[in-house]
């Protein structure tokens, strides 16, 4: 009898040892969250398909269906998210995204490039006060000062939802000259 | 003895148990410390969002400050942006001249917000000529206006929407791979062929067409200097005739082929040589690139056609292609072959005649804003010898 309860405490604090182990894995797995691409609530865009994401990010397309003045605002050089957004909808590395701007202006194509703020409170700040405004933070940043679109038809809560960092290639290296 | 035996118990199941977990863990061992490490930026960003919030109001500005143009901040005015490019150079030649290190472009590269719609772009280029004697020139000043994605309209001295390298790739020599434009896209002061810059009214834009990406560019200039060689050769102030040189180019840059660009162009204008008779200049024009994994491939094709009032057409044929692959994110080779053929009676270009042959290269991205390339050419030219030329340039914007 003894060894039987001997038994139980130790599966018991085996078990412990092992989901010690294993519960910050799941944990970290949900933590894997979507970025959600916020516009200024008065916008009535409500979706974009990926390609037209990636235009208005990299300048091929300028206004809104409303005719106002798409105005890019994202993370700094280095930011995770930056790097996700880049890979998965400008489908291009830091480098090639800096050239690529730089080259943008240079043509006149896109003279002003994507405005640059710290944090995802400067970023919700900046899309609240700019009616034209397009930027991204994480889903859990969110708040109801903007308004989330959907890219593709889904929202950055459903299944298939395609800015999440598990979603997607790696960067594919691409640099585009238009 | 009963404790003993269950502690002893104990840890054997777990020298059992412990190591099948750890073993089981392995494979989620690179997975953790990727989501740990999003874990971390997250949380920095929480701290650092807080800190923000510290020093300012929580809640966002009011929804007076929504109209708020970004740009211009504080109602201050327009900001000039200033970008720097240039480049130094050494060539040698096994042609009658001097090795020589040589200062190329310095140009300015000049930009603007004016309004949400208006902008300006501008640049001032430094460089010496072949007397080693520096001159500035205004090479490009443009105002644009851009109410939609589907009309834009710039008015000033622009770059030739003719083909894709002359508005790709200009005055910095940074942007493009080769240390020299092809001859077919030289600038008209350096004995180029084709009118590269304009000074007028151009307009551009999308065309719906879904995930075609067509675009639209039409063009009214005054048109390139003909009545004397000696002359500027962009009529910056004062065009020699009141008719205007127009072009017309059309360009597709698909949805689905991120980095592919074809397009198609048509120049005119009239031109009126000295001591010689009025001559129609027709420029078509079509181009094929892509840009894409570091691999490069631009391949442009012209006809330039001379009809002299009462004489027959003479078209001049020329193309150029280029490849390149970079590797490691720094080296690129390339490969360039280039045709340029006048026939003789010409009455513009007969004296280029023909100009061939490839160049073959290597840039090097040391910096992420600098450049060295080495470039290697061998151009074949009617009446004379074929000339090899080996060039060294440092390219750099700043």
């Amino acid at each position: 009898m003894k060894c039987v309860a001997a038994l139980g405490s130790s599966v018991a604090l085996a078990a412990m040892l092992a989901l010690a182990g294993g519960l910050p894995v799941a944990a970290q797995r949900g933590g894997q969250e979507a970025i959600a691409i916020v516009v200024n609530r008065a916008n009535p865009t409500d979706d974009l398909s990926i390609d037209e994401l990636r235009k208005a990010f990299l300048g091929g397309r300028q206004r809104w269906p409303n005719g106002r003045k798409i105005t890019v605002v994202m993370r700094p050089p280095g930011d995770m998210d930056r790097d996700l957004v880049l890979r998965l909808v400008c489908r291009m590395s830091e480098a090639e995204f800096q050239k690529y701007t730089l080259q943008a202006a240079f043509t006149g194509e896109s003279p002003a490039g994507p405005r640059v703020l710290d944090t995802p409170l400067g970023v919700r700040r900046f899309v609240f006060n700019v009616p034209g405004a397009i930027g991204y933070v994480r889903l859990s940043e969110v708040d109801d000062t903007v308004k989330v679109i959907h890219i593709d038809g889904r929202a950055p809560s459903d299944p298939g939802y395609r800015l999440t960092a598990a979603a997607g290639p790696t960067g594919t290296g691409l640099f585009t000259r238009e | 003895m009963a404790v003993t035996g269950r502690i002893a118990l104990a840890i054997a199941l777990l020298v059992v148990v412990l190591p099948a977990t750890a073993r089981a863990q392995a494979a989620d061992d690179h997975q953790l410390i990727q989501d740990l490490l999003v874990r971390i930026q997250a949380l920095e960003n929480e701290v650092k969002a807080l800190k923000d919030a510290q020093g300012q109001p929580a809640a966002p500005q009011p929804a007076a400050a929504a109209t708020a143009e970004p740009g211009m901040p504080g109602g201050a005015g327009p900001t000039l942006q200033i970008r720097g490019f240039a480049d130094v150079d050494y060539r040698r030649t096994d042609a009658p001249s001097n090795n020589s290190f040589a200062l190329g472009q310095l140009d300015l590269f000049l930009n603007s917000t004016l309004s949400d719609n208006t902008s300006v772009v501008g640049e001032l280029v430094t460089e010496a000529n072949d007397e080693n004697a520096f001159g500035i020139d205004l090479e490009r000043l443009l105002v644009q206006y851009k109410p939609s994605d589907y009309f834009n309209v710039g008015f000033g001295r622009y770059h030739t929407a003719i083909g894709y390298y002359n508005t790709a790739y200009h005055h910095g020599t940074w942007f493009q791979t080769a240390t020299e434009r092809p001859f077919l896209f030289a600038f008209e002061d350096e004995g180029g062929p084709l009118p590269v810059h304009g000074v007028g009214l151009t307009v551009n834009g999308r065309i719906p067409s879904g995930g075609l990406g067509l675009r639209y560019v039409a063009e009214v200039a005054n048109g390139r200097t003909s009545r004397s060689r000696l002359a500027e050769p962009v009529q910056n102030v004062i065009d020699e005739n009141n008719g205007k040189a127009f072009n017309v180019a059309l360009l597709a840059q698909p949805d689905k082929l991120l980095g592919f660009q074809a397009g198609v162009s048509f120049y005119r204008d009239r031109l009126e040589p000295a001591e010689l008779a009025r001559i129609r200049q027709t420029i078509l024009s079509g181009h094929v690139v892509y840009h894409g994994h570091g691999f490069e491939l631009m391949n442009e094709a012209v006809a330039v056609r001379h009809v002299p009032a009462g004489g027959s057409a003479v078209t001049t044929p020329a193309f150029y292609s280029q490849i390149a692959q970079q590797f490691a994110k720094k080296a690129s080779p390339y490969f360039r072959y280039q045709y340029f053929n006048a026939p003789e009676r010409d009455p513009i270009f007969g004296d280029i005649g023909l100009r061939k042959g490839p160049s073959l290269g290597l840039r090097y991205d040391f910096e992420p804003y600098a450049a060295l390339k080495l470039q290697y050419d061998r151009t074949v030219r009617s009446h004379t010898d074929p000339v090899n030329g080996f060039a060294t340039q440092l390219a750099f914007t700043f």
